[in-house]
């Protein structure tokens, strides 16, 4: 019963951490291969901020930092590394490839940076453990009120977004330019202020991320980043690219898997289920469970 | 005079858009057909269902006797089958040449995965004969003293051309031209007609999507009108300006009126 | 001169194997087929070489069938992935090298675990290692001649154009899968041969990240980018030491600069420069269509921007 509500949290976290992925996936056709490197980094920010430069902030306050730092490091991605290539490349499948090594060097400045300052050892985000208090659930079932928050908040964020991103009309505007730039471009909307736009969420999601799960997990190191990123590749793979229920319903069957791995192999393997997760779906059914998209064969 | 290629009730719907309904076409051998119609009508998407760079909803294509509606893209183009696109389609980092040999290479080179390591002296032989094949399309298109020019520095019309070029080079028996002369001059028009009379005269088949209908009356054996993904009129070029469901589609007018048949 | 080749001894050996890990990219990326495989297939081909060691295989017969068990595998693998799209594709092989460190942190005795294996008894000399850099040079210059030469670039430029020129798209990309998962095993052994020990620290995600920046900086057009970024990336950090641990940021950044302004790498900055400097020495003559810069023709060599 813990390992569900293990996997809820896990579920909730990868959820908000791979719509940021999806976004910019489903928008602006670039696989932003720093997002996870971004997670860590905003992590990674609030550590400096927290412990090597010692102002104590109370948890809320850090959540709100991760954002900011996050939202900030992929629009600087975005302004000073993919529009520039968006504008210098000759065909898209160039600059498509182009934004994706680019995101690479990116994420290699980042995840090096936080290696070498935290000699490769576990950081967290707070100097004290955050306070948490224990509800009985019944049949001895426990619940934390960090897992009750981070879920909630997690899950809160998720929906509101889609419903951002369905009813209001800078939602409208972003879809827009995901299914035709060009044309969108005639009709006003601004594709370079749409892309920020989809970078500095994405960006947010991946801080809060971030927040959570070093809370959660009680630490990260300069490589988690990594990790974090295969998980939201499968889990965007599984449920869709452009889809957010997808994204919602894969990343939980994701956290679900893991967990029953976790559970019966102690560990080991747990990495292993995102990578299979990616082969079967790309075998069997390419578009994942609610994909909506173009070519994902050549 | 054999039938090259055979196309029985073709139809590409493309959900609830119906771009190609039910065409039929017998194309003789070492003909020149024209194929027009109004924007939208289908008629690319027919090249492209033909060249099997989409696929049939239904019917059957059968090129020489053999129904290819499940057959790549590269096994029609191996069969002899070549075309040109809406767009230029070029590298535009390779010389005029080395464009054109892309298009030999495609007739003479077969597989050549390993073979540029295991028999390096096949591939230079059949690198020289590729080259040959270009060069005499090259001048064929008039295109010699660009043969080393990168092709992305050249002008629209020219562009066209090479691209003309290229498929010459691969001895095609049967060639689609998707609006070939947009962005030509008259006498650019007039050289490219005059190659396709030549083909004609060696015996290969063309299939020619043009708005421009001078071009269509001057070079087409055969002309083939569609609006709405079917055939509306078939016969040759005066017949076919003539027939009143033509001038409709084009003109939006009914029954007779004036000699406006001639472009549209 | 012998000094300096006996105190960097090392660094001359590390080149070597590294040109072969950047050939493997270089050879992929240039035929726009968007694999991090080789990274994986690294991992495979350093163990494979440090187990072959233990059971006594002399160096030639183990690299040999390092290297064929490589293509083998990788053909094997690009059967149900050579279709995918490039960002696919990148996403999967980055997955699969990421899993392969996994299987060889767990990996008990087999691959020794977190820790690694050491005393790897299987040597190679400083000449050998010149020679097979040179021999799998010519192999791969070999692809980017005549006919298939030019097939490779048409599927990197134009995918849909390569079908209609009768060009066997998934036959060809399955090709240089295997040959760049061969090479990958191949740069892995040899790595395991030259420092006598493999570990898991340095695999995955940062050999993807070296491989990149060596592949793409110097120029993914032609195997010669490939061993000049393999040269720049491996002794850069000899001439300029004060960057230390934070070698990967330098990288990071070069990607980013040439990955914007100059796509063909270093290749394609020298095409600029020869350019440039023929236009200067023999102006073009005035008017007309054939007046094309002599210069502009030079341009349509191997090069591009592949990417």
């Amino acid at each position: 019963m813990e390992q569900l509500i293990n996997a809820i949290v896990l579920g909730a976290v990868y959820c908000l951490f791979a719509l940021g992925l999806s976004l910019t996936w489903g928008t602006l056709n670039v696989l932003n291969l720093a997002h996870g490197a971004v997670f860590m980094f905003s992590a990674f920010t609030c550590y400096l901020i927290t412990q090597r430069a010692d102002i104590h902030l109370p948890i809320a306050v850090v959540l709100v930092v991760a954002v900011v730092a996050g939202a900030l490091m992929e629009l600087c991605l975005d302004v000073l590394v993919f529009r520039q290539i968006k504008r210098r490349s000759r065909t898209q499948g160039e600059a498509e490839m182009s934004m994706l090594i680019g995101s690479i060097g990116a994420s290699a400045i980042l995840v090096t940076i936080a290696e070498q300052l935290t000699a490769d050892t576990p950081f967290t985000v707070t100097a004290a453990p955050v306070k948490a208090s224990v509800y009985h659930l019944g049949s001895g079932v426990y619940v934390t009120n960090v897992e009750i928050v981070i879920t909630v908040v997690a899950l809160v964020l998720t929906v509101g977004f889609a419903l951002w991103i369905q009813r209001s009309q800078m939602g409208r505007a972003m879809r827009a330019i995901a299914y035709d730039a060009p044309t969108s471009g005639l009709m006003g909307i601004s594709e370079g202020r749409m892309s920020a736009l989809a970078m500095a969420i994405s960006g947010a999601t991946a801080g809060a991320a971030g927040v959570f799960l070093t809370v959660y997990l009680d630490s990260l190191t300069a490589d988690s980043g990594s990790d974090l990123l295969l998980k939201a590749f499968a889990v965007v793979v599984l449920g869709g690219v452009g889809s957010i229920w997808g994204t919602l319903i894969g990343a939980f069957i994701l956290a679900g898997g893991e967990t029953l791995v976790t559970a019966t192999t102690s560990g080991i393997w747990t990495s292993a289920v995102s990578f299979g997760l990616i082969i079967a779906v790309l075998l069997i059914r390419p578009s994942g469970l609610f994909g909506k998209v173009k070519g994902v064969r050549a | 005079m054999s039938t090259l290629l055979e196309v029985h009730d073709a139809k590409v719907h493309f959900g609830g858009v119906k771009a190609v309904d039910g065409i039929s076409m017998d194309l003789a051998e070492g003909k020149l057909f024209g194929l027009v119609g109004p924007n939208g009508s289908g008629k690319s998407t027919l090249l492209a269902a033909l060249s099997r760079m989409t696929d049939l909803t239904s019917g059957s294509i059968r090129l020489a006797g053999h129904s290819y509606e499940r057959e790549t893209a590269q096994w029609v183009s191996r069969r002899g089958l070549g075309r040109t696109f809406q767009t230029v389609r070029l590298l535009p980092s390779l010389s005029v040449l080395e464009n054109v040999m892309v298009g030999a290479d495609s007739r003479l080179y077969g597989q050549p995965i390993m073979s540029n390591w295991v028999m390096p002296w096949r591939t230079r032989q059949r690198e020289r004969e590729c080259r040959r094949a270009a060069v005499s399309a090259v001048e064929r298109l008039e295109l010699v003293e660009l043969m080393d020019a990168p092709a992305g520095a050249l002008p629209y019309g020219t562009q066209r051309r090479v691209e003309i070029a290229r498929i010459l080079a691969a001895a095609p028996k049967l060639v689609l031209f998707d609006e070939p002369t947009a962005g030509m001059s008259y006498e650019e028009r007039d050289a490219i007609g005059k190659v396709m009379r030549q083909l004609q005269a060696e015996g290969i088949t063309q299939v020619l999507v043009e708005h421009d209908m001078q071009m269509i009356s001057d070079v087409c054996d055969h002309v083939f009108v569609m609006n709405f993904g079917v055939v509306i009129a078939e016969g040759d070029a005066e017949t076919v300006v003539q027939d009143p469901a033509v001038q409709e589609a084009y003109l939006g007018r009914r029954g007779d009126d004036d000699a406006a048949a001639g472009s549209h | 001169m012998s000094g300096f080749y006996a105190s960097h001894l090392t660094l001359i050996q590390q080149t070597a194997v590294v040109a072969v890990l950047a050939m493997s990219f270089q050879v992929v990326l240039r035929s726009g087929v968007f694999s991090f495989a080789s990274a994986g297939f690294y991992v495979v081909g350093a163990y494979a070489a440090a187990d072959m060691s233990k059971a006594g295989w002399p160096l030639l017969p183990a690299l040999i069938a390092i290297v064929i068990t490589g293509a083998a595998c990788g053909y094997l693998l690009s059967i149900p992935f050579v279709r995918l799209r490039g960002l696919y594709l990148g996403m999967v092989t980055f997955a699969f090298a990421e899993i392969l460190v996994v299987v060889a942190d767990n990996g008990g005795s087999v691959t020794g675990g977190p820790v690694g294996l050491f005393g790897v008894t299987l040597e190679v000399s400083t000449a050998e290692l010149f020679l097979i850099v040179a021999v799998v040079a010519l192999l791969i210059s070999q692809l980017e001649r005549r006919g298939l030469g030019r097939a490779l670039r048409v599927i990197s430029i134009d995918e849909q154009l390569a079908r209609t020129m009768g060009i066997d798209i998934n036959r060809q990309r399955a090709f240089i899968f295997a040959l760049s998962s061969a090479l990958g095993a191949l740069a892995g052994a040899l790595n395991t041969v030259t420092t006598s020990s493999v570990a898991p620290t340095g695999f995955g995600y940062n050999l993807i990240v070296l491989g990149l920046t060596m592949a793409v900086f110097g120029g993914v057009g032609s195997w010669t980018g490939a061993i000049i970024g393999a040269i720049i990336v491996t002794w850069f950090p000899e001439v300029f030491g004060f960057v230390g641990n934070y070698r990967s940021v330098v990288y990071g950044i070069l990607l980013i600069l040439v990955v914007v302004f100059e796509p063909s790498g270093v290749l394609g900055l020298i095409d600029r420069l020869t350019a440039l400097i023929r236009q200067v020495r023999r102006p073009a003559p005035p008017g007309g269509q054939a007046g094309v810069p002599v210069a502009a023709r030079e341009i349509s060599a191997k090069h591009g921007a592949p990417i």
